[in-house]
């Protein structure tokens, strides 16, 4: 695809402006690196818009980027773990075409949630933490369908000014 | 194909999956907190009873701490030095099963019933 490159760079934009956005909401639950989830819209798009590898990719240099700006070095880990395990489900159930976008974010945010928790558990080596796992299923869930609409909604539009060059 | 009944399939089992695992330690821990257990690093260095008003510095590595404040059957961090200080924003602790967790420091603070730390001191 022409520009590729190009707009790779700006969903990768996109997706640190969420994060950035992200810092400034306070939604903390004890567990460093857990997020709500809202620059897993720019993934979405890129899955849908450019497929699995592009999407890794955008996925991995979001985490090791956003983690320096926004977070420390050991939160790089936590991040990139959870970013991981969420964009895997998500390219899996994407692959199968049975589900709708905002079923497939949905799983892609309660993956990163509990990707999240697998690592903090390595760490700290607590049963403890297993008391936090519903709690962030449902909120990965919940923010998971609504970026999920979102891309349902943006999506056709994107596609068209890819293709046409213009809306 | 798409359609909306392995949607609903596919949310309704990650909706169960999360009931269930929440169902885990409500129906472990019935009986009434007993304990406070610190663990730092993985090795526990202690364990105190909710009842007991008190105040515990936890000292991590040469300067830093944590300060537990066990009140009124609750337990909370009053201060501490972490960099993120997420430990301190936690709420109250007071179910059996709860913890609060300072990863800077490496710390675990959950409340437990007695019976289970027995046999926790087994697994570890």
């Amino acid at each position: 695809m022409k520009n590729k490159t190009a707009y790779l760079g700006l969903l990768l934009a996109f997706a640190l402006i969420l994060s950035y956005i992200e810092t400034m909401i306070p939604f903390q639950i004890g567990i460093p690196g857990v997020k709500l989830g809202l620059a897993n819209l720019a993934v979405v798009l890129c899955l849908y818009l450019f497929g699995w590898k592009d999407a890794m990719l955008l996925t991995i240099v979001k985490a090791i980027l956003g983690g320096f700006m926004f977070g420390s070095l050991s939160m790089i880990l936590y991040s990139v773990a959870g970013a991981l395990v969420s964009v895997l489900v998500m390219i899996v159930l994407c692959k199968t075409h049975w589900f709708h976008i905002p079923v497939v974010s949905a799983s892609g945010g309660v993956a990163h949630n509990l990707g999240q928790v697998a690592v903090a558990f390595l760490v700290v080596e607590s049963y403890g933490i297993v008391y936090y796992i519903p709690v962030l299923m449902i909120s990965g869930l919940a923010t998971g369908i609504l970026i999920g609409v979102v891309a349902t909604l943006v999506l056709p539009y994107i596609q068209t000014i890819l293709s046409k060059g213009t809306l | 194909m798409k359609n909306l009944k392995k949607d609903v399939i596919l949310l309704g089992g990650i909706l169960f999956a999360a009931f269930v695992i929440w169902l885990i330690p409500v129906l472990l821990h019935r009986d009434a907190p007993a304990v406070v257990r610190i663990i730092q690093d993985g090795q526990e260095i202690g364990t105190y009873s909710v009842l007991e008003e008190q105040t515990i510095a936890i000292p991590y590595e040469e300067e830093s701490y944590n300060l537990l404040l066990i009140s009124g059957g609750q337990v909370s961090v009053s201060d501490a030095d972490c960099p993120d200080g997420l430990c301190i924003r936690h709420r109250a602790i007071e179910r059996s099963g709860e913890s609060i967790i300072c990863l800077p420091h490496k710390l675990v603070i959950q409340i437990e019933s007695k019976e289970e730390s027995d046999l926790d001191a087994v697994t570890y």
